[in-house]
């Protein structure tokens, strides 16, 4: 594991690579969820995010992956008298197995510490390792119902509340959640499903070059994980700087009013509800000019981003035998006939 | 190198593929000994077969290649999230005082072997597990602390045709894909094993010089696992990773066409035996004692013939892409075919289901309606405050202090594992929906395309309440499943399109199908709810003959039988104008009657939600 597959040696799935990417440098975006066929490579391209995020300064033994300026308040580590070691450490990706139990995700009551010494005191949660990183969930669309809800209103809130077993506790938990399944084996809530920012369709590679390209590549991996990492470093670095770029500019892209009323056009006329779509479309959008090192976000940065964005959102009918991409396409389609028409 | 052909019965040719296998296993085993890091992910085997003498010969003969020190652990079916993973030993750490843990079975496999048996019951969450430690070679334990655990998994799949399958998710990443059904223990030879040690320490340990697969040989692999519905790309990685590992069995070169025909048998089993086919052959049989037996003869790399002599005809790998490309087109037949069509042989299932099937564990959610000793679900945690409660009258037997100077601050309670009490919880079960729908006579046209958009309504508001939805139409001779249960609308779609219709009324078979399908969803601990569309008219018998007083007593002994074993079902008179007869059959089924002439998709979509909702 100490080598993942490298991120740009995943061959094709240009649009699942490029949400990853959107996601990681603009958090507010609210996550990402692939959806598609198995052996897609979904996993591997989120493990391969690991080697490809920047480092964050976490604390010796905190639990709270806490900043420096504002720690969790249960910390003791962060909040102790002592001022505690800090160092670099990769950002963490924190993968919520399926079979995982609801105080296991938010933490609980430790057990240990309560029978033996009696002390009444909070063991931190998934939620609590995932906070400045990302919560992978394969299979999201398998996963428990409680659970979902669970997710969902700290996704929203960015706070984790704990009111059980005589324990009141309340942490900092800002993660950005990938989700990942297979559609054959189960929806997803729509409720769920709107509140990822992007989503993408993934499928398996039709021609034979690029499948043979796949297993040739992730052979070459699994001979030698350390000698294929060299071959790719370059170019991992080089995502990576663009991600750190990327991220030190967007505060200051500009979103022109001209992007901002597309956006809000194709909202309405594919009959998104809410303000969420159009949200989503700018920070997108900001986000893909912010990896082009572009400072204002143009026309065409909105419509590449608008399906992922939007396909997910489409009021569903169950009767349409038609994917909501072909829809959102269509009328991108004529969104951009008419602009090209009046200008 | 074998050729099935060549062998005296197919049963020994499936026997021969599965010592091969055992020989990759071998081999894998070898190198994954010989070098200190694990070389890629580690093998794994899916045995199809039921339990039987075949194979527990099987597993004793891999027992025996693998030795006496290397882990063979065989897990429990009903294994707990917890003893997977590991993570805090609450008794021992009791006995102890300190926080002790336990390691899990996951990490306590690393170099050998984890056995699952009746994989097909392993559950989900436990399945994800086994398919991310699979993945990464790692398992991350309670604590969140991570533990290697690399290890040959072997899954004992002992599904019977249409019953319940293994989880997608672990059935994809399985490596090799053996068959042990239709092998009799007359084809077992004594001298199993094919491969001899010395061949295997020929094939020098050397992982990173497993034999070059050629870019046409492996395009060739691409093409043809294409063709496979739903093949990922995991199969194929796996196909080509079998075939050089063949290839490094054999000691060639490079891989050969045999090679690859050999491994697509292996893993996919395209191009198997058929054991059922097996008619003639007895001329062509030459019990060659030696097949196989000692190490073909060094080739010297220069060209791809295969070297061994038995070999019937030179394989190219345009032969091969011919034959194959036919024989994968076979294969997805034969799984459309067994998609369609998951109920055939089973024709006594009634005899085996009953209440026992629908037991349900204790749930982690829901009301809570008491007290219990033992841990309703996986890693239920012990509620602190019932335990105190539980624990406490036994203080002045346990702490001789207490008795003899009484309770002062500051004395610890003595608690053992016996103290422990969680809270039991109830939730409601989700449910499945069986649309049995009459297909016959003029109307079935109008009436399936209602039921197919009922079905879709359904399934398009259905997560929140997390039914499930299968559809069984019955027309002509026979009744079919043409949905099995599913949540999912995508599969619901593919599956509906283009449905027949027309033809006589055998209503008892569709009864019988749908108690069948029932019985299994019972199984699996779901709730069933089956709902008639017919009008009740039914004109051929359950033989399948045209006898309409037969098949009006047929359908009304099921619809009784049906009600004896408890399933709830509901019955929705579509006829013009409704007959006595019809009602009748519904109070034998003990259904819920309502009529609707003029069959619509949002009409029975709010009768089924009703029923749905309504269940406690």
């Amino acid at each position: 594991m100490t080598h993942p597959f490298p991120f740009s040696a995943i061959v094709g799935q240009d649009e699942m690579k490029h949400a990853l990417l959107l996601a990681a440098v603009e958090p507010g975006l609210g996550g990402v969820l692939v959806f598609g066929d198995r052996g897609t490579g979904k996993s591997t391209a989120v493990r391969a995010l690991a080697g490809l995020l920047p480092e964050l300064s976490l604390a010796d033994g905190c639990q709270y992956n806490c900043t420096e300026e504002n720690p969790s308040p249960h910390c003791s580590v962060c909040n102790g008298e002592a001022h505690p070691q800090r160092s670099l450490r990769p950002t963490p990706i924190v993968d919520l197995p399926l079979g995982v139990t609801e105080d296991r995700v938010c933490g609980a009551l430790d057990l240990e510490k309560a029978l033996l010494s009696g002390e009444r005191a909070f063991e931190p949660g998934l939620l609590a390792r995932a906070h400045r990183g990302f919560l992978y969930i394969d299979e999201v669309n398998l996963l428990e119902d409680h659970l979902v809800d669970l997710l969902l209103d700290v996704a929203a809130s960015g706070v984790n509340v704990v009111e059980r077993e005589g324990l009141s506790v309340r942490h900092p938990a800002k993660f950005i959640m990938i989700g990942s399944g297979n559609p054959e084996e189960g929806e997803l809530r729509p409720q769920l499903l709107d509140r990822f920012g992007l989503s993408v369709d993934v499928g398996s590679p039709d021609d034979i070059e690029t499948r043979v390209e796949v297993v040739r590549r992730r052979d070459a991996y699994e001979l030698n994980p350390v000698s294929f990492h060299e071959t790719w470093q370059a170019a991992d670095l080089e995502i990576r700087d663009a991600i750190l770029i990327a991220k030190k500019v967007i505060p200051s892209v500009n979103v022109p009013d001209e992007s901002l009323r597309l956006a809000a056009d194709l909202c309405i006329r594919l009959g998104v509800d809410g303000l969420r779509g159009e949200l989503t479309l700018m920070r997108a959008g900001r986000a893909h000019a912010a990896l082009d090192g572009r400072m204002e976000v143009t026309v065409a940065d909105i419509l590449s981003v608008a399906p992922m964005a939007l396909c997910h959102r489409l009021r569903r009918d169950p009767l349409d035998e038609a994917g909501s991409v072909a829809r959102v396409t269509r009328v991108i389609d004529e969104v951009v006939d008419q602009t090209v028409g009046h200008a | 190198m074998r050729e099935p052909g060549q062998h005296a019965s197919p049963g020994t040719a499936l026997w021969q593929d599965a010592l091969r296998a055992l020989d990759l296993v071998k081999l894998a085993h070898r190198h994954a000994m010989a070098s200190d890091r694990p070389s890629g992910p580690a093998l794994s085997l899916r045995i199809r077969s039921g339990a039987g003498p075949v194979r527990d010969a099987y597993l004793a003969i891999l027992k025996d290649f693998l030795g006496d020190r290397t882990p063979f652990l065989r897990i429990p079916a009903s294994i707990s999230v917890d003893a997977l993973i590991g993570g805090l030993d609450v008794a021992a750490t009791l006995q102890a005082g300190r926080p002790l843990s336990e390691r899990g079975v996951l990490s306590r496999a690393t170099h050998g072997v984890l056995l699952v048996p009746m994989a097909e019951r392993l559950p989900v969450a436990q399945a994800a597990i086994l398919a991310r430690a699979l993945d990464t070679g790692t398992v991350t334990d309670r604590q969140g602390r991570s533990h290697p655990a690399h290890f040959l998994l072997v899954v004992l799949d002992e599904t019977r045709d249409g019953e319940e399958e293994m989880a997608g998710g672990l059935t994809d990443r399985l490596v090799l894909d053996i068959c042990l059904d239709g092998i009799s223990i007359h084809d077992m030879k004594p001298d199993g094993s094919a491969c001899s040690d010395s061949q295997a320490d020929a094939a020098s340990p050397q992982p990173d010089q497993l034999p070059p697969i050629a870019d046409d040989a492996l395009a060739l692999l691409a093409h043809i696992t294409g063709q496979i519905a739903d093949s990922s790309l995991r199969k194929l990685s796996s196909a080509a990773r079998t075939a050089r590992l063949l290839a490094r069995l054999d000691d060639t070169s490079e891989v050969t066409a045999a090679h690859l025909q050999e491994a697509l048998r292996l893993c996919l089993r395209i191009g198997e035996i058929q054991t059922t086919d097996y008619t003639q052959e007895d001329d062509q049989a030459p019990a060659d004692p030696e097949t196989g037996t000692g190490p073909p003869p060094q080739s010297t790399g220069e060209t791809q013939e295969t070297p061994d002599t038995q070999e019937p005809a030179e394989l190219s790998l345009d032969d091969l892409f011919a034959e194959m490309s036919v024989s994968s087109e076979t294969a997805s037949r034969e799984i459309v075919e067994a998609l369609r069509n998951p109920m055939a042989g089973r024709a006594n299932a009634k005899a085996k289901t009953g209440k026992s099937g629908a037991r349900k564990t204790g749930s982690a959610r829901g009301r809570p309606i008491g007290l219990t000793p033992r841990p309703p679900y996986d890693s239920a945690r012990p509620d602190i405050a019932a335990t105190l409660r539980a624990a406490i009258p036994w203080q002045r037997l346990r702490n001789p202090d207490l008795a003899l100077h009484g309770w002062k601050a500051g004395m610890k309670i003595h608690i053992l594992p016996s103290d422990f009490r969680y809270v039991r919880y109830r939730h409601r079960t989700e449910s499945t929906a069986i649309f049995t729908v009459d297909a016959s006579g003029s109307t079935a046209l109008s009436r399936l395309a209602e039921a197919k958009g009922a079905i879709e309504l359904l399934l398009g508001d259905c997560y929140v309440r997390r039914d499930q939805v299968a559809l069984v139409a019955f027309r002509g001779r026979e009744a079919e499943v043409l949905l099995e249960p599913t949540r999912s609308l995508v599969r619901a779609k593919r599956s509906l399109t283009g449905l027949p219709g027309g033809g006589p009324t055998p209503l008892a078979n569709g009864i019988q199908r749908s108690l069948e399908l029932a019985a299994q969803v019972r199984q699996r601990g779901q709730s069933p709810l089956i709902v008639y569309l017919t009008d009740g008219n039914a004109n051929i018998s359950l033989k399948g003959e045209p006898n309409r007083r037969q098949a009006a007593t047929d359908a009304r002994k099921l619809a009784q039988d049906g009600a004896f074993r408890g399933f709830q079902s509901v019955f929705i008179d579509i006829a013009p104008r409704p007959r006595p007869a019809a009602q009748e059959l519904a109070k034998a089924m003990q259904a819920d009657y309502c009529t609707l002439p003029y069959v619509s998709a949002s009409g029975v979509s709010r009768i089924v939600s009703r029923y749905l909702a309504g269940r406690a």
